[in-house]
């Protein structure tokens, strides 16, 4: 029901991917001497590095100590660290609620906000009280013109799960619905199952 | 990127690659503090830290024929290989879709159940099944298998009466498309 950043990561994952896969590659073709030649088969006169030569030469080291190119480093290094920070940020999941409704936004006759959660509270109330249903979370996203619902319902295992989705939708989301005096425009439910081993110290009759 | 759009709103994902993030981003993290902290030591004092130093001294030293760099650049590859993978393979749903029911007066629905969900459903059904003395069950979005084991000596007729059950159950949940169920039984020893 929350929502996490999967194309982010998927985006970062593969650029970085293909960044370290190329970079592993060339290390490897340098490393083996296959280099040259295959530089040669593409039509490149290529004949530095070999397995010979250093990592690194005197002329790194002396670039490493101009002041310049040691501020550029701290600086793509600060970059590079944020970033890091900035994409494990990212993974917290979050729940997006909608900000509070604006029900009259007029202000020459008045205001009338409502905040998400006392809606939503009344709809996970209304929802628990369902045959069959031990907990239930609901989400509100949108505006008050055209709310998302988003419910996480955890049945019972012998709970009716069709006749349950039928009381979501034409009674709990309707109710809401009515609340709001318009339409949703969008419900969503993540139904989840208890398992009775958890319940295994109490009886159900 | 935003989280708000329709398909960030969506139930039904594939996975979102948590992991492997989290600990790239933690890498990159680390890399990049540690190395702005001894580059501003560096402009601080004018001089690198002999912890910079040192590690670099042993680092220069090496050639690109060296085995230790043909390690580091098979370990890069490899993890670069592991990133791509992890990129752009879809994996599988966690979720499967359920059926909606008519009436009301929503613009759209998406009604799911979660695949350990399935698992619990199916393992319920299949405890029910007389004769089924214990019972496991996974799931996957288009798959359930049933595990159960019985003392009885009718193991076929047992596998029958429990796939029925757990696809007839399934099918009445409105699990959509109907997962394919499969049972295996095993028969204790008497």
């Amino acid at each position: 029901m929350r929502q996490t950043a999967a194309r982010l990561n998927r985006a970062w994952l593969t650029v970085l991917g293909i960044l370290l896969l190329v970079a592993g590659l060339a290390g490897l073709l340098i490393s083996t001497g296959l280099l040259v030649p295959a530089a040669r088969a593409v039509g490149l006169a290529v004949t530095r590095p070999g397995p010979t030569d250093k990592l690194f030469g005197a002329a790194t080291a002396s670039a490493f100590g101009l002041t310049w190119v040691v501020l550029v480093t701290a600086i793509v290094a600060v970059i590079v660290a944020l970033l890091g920070l900035a994409w494990l940020i990212a993974q917290v999941p979050r729940s997006n609620e909608a900000k509070p409704f604006r029900l009259h936004d007029d202000a020459g006759t008045g205001l009338t906000r409502c905040e998400p959660g006392v809606l939503t509270d009344a709809v996970e109330e209304q929802i628990k009280a369902l045959p069959g249903v031990n907990n239930a979370s609901a989400v509100l996203r949108g505006s008050s013109s055209a709310p998302d619902l988003t419910v996480k319902v955890t049945a019972s295992e012998r709970a009716d799960l069709t006749r349950l989705l039928t009381s979501i939708q034409n009674t709990v989301a309707a109710d809401l619905a009515g609340a709001l005096d318009t339409k949703l425009n969008r419900l969503g439910v993540q139904v989840e199952v208890d398992s009775a081993k958890k319940h295994a110290g109490s009886i159900t009759v | 990127m935003s989280r708000n759009n329709a398909r960030s709103r969506r139930l039904r994902r594939r996975p979102s690659r948590v992991v492997p993030a989290t600990i790239v981003a933690v890498v990159l993290l680390a890399i990049g503090s540690l190395t702005a902290v001894a580059a501003i030591a560096r402009l601080v004092n004018g001089a690198w830290a002999t912890q910079v130093t040192r590690p670099a001294r042993s680092v220069s030293a090496l050639t690109w024929g060296s085995s230790a760099t043909i390690v580091t650049g098979a370990v890069l590859a490899l993890i670069g290989l592991v990133l791509l993978v992890a990129g752009l393979k879809l994996g599988a749903f966690r979720t499967a879709r359920l059926a909606a029911p008519a009436g009301g007066e929503v613009g759209q629905t998406d009604y799911v159940i979660s695949t350990r969900g399935l698992a619990h459903l199916a393992a319920a059904q299949a405890d029910d099944v007389d004769g089924v003395d214990r019972v496991s069950a996974s799931a996957s979005g288009r798959k359930v298998h049933v595990a159960v084991t019985t003392a009885s000596e009718q193991a076929d007729r047992i596998r029958e009466r429990v796939q029925a059950g757990v696809a007839g159950r399934l099918t009445a949940a409105g699990v959509s498309p109907a997962p394919k169920v499969t049972a295996t039984v095993r028969t204790k020893g008497i």
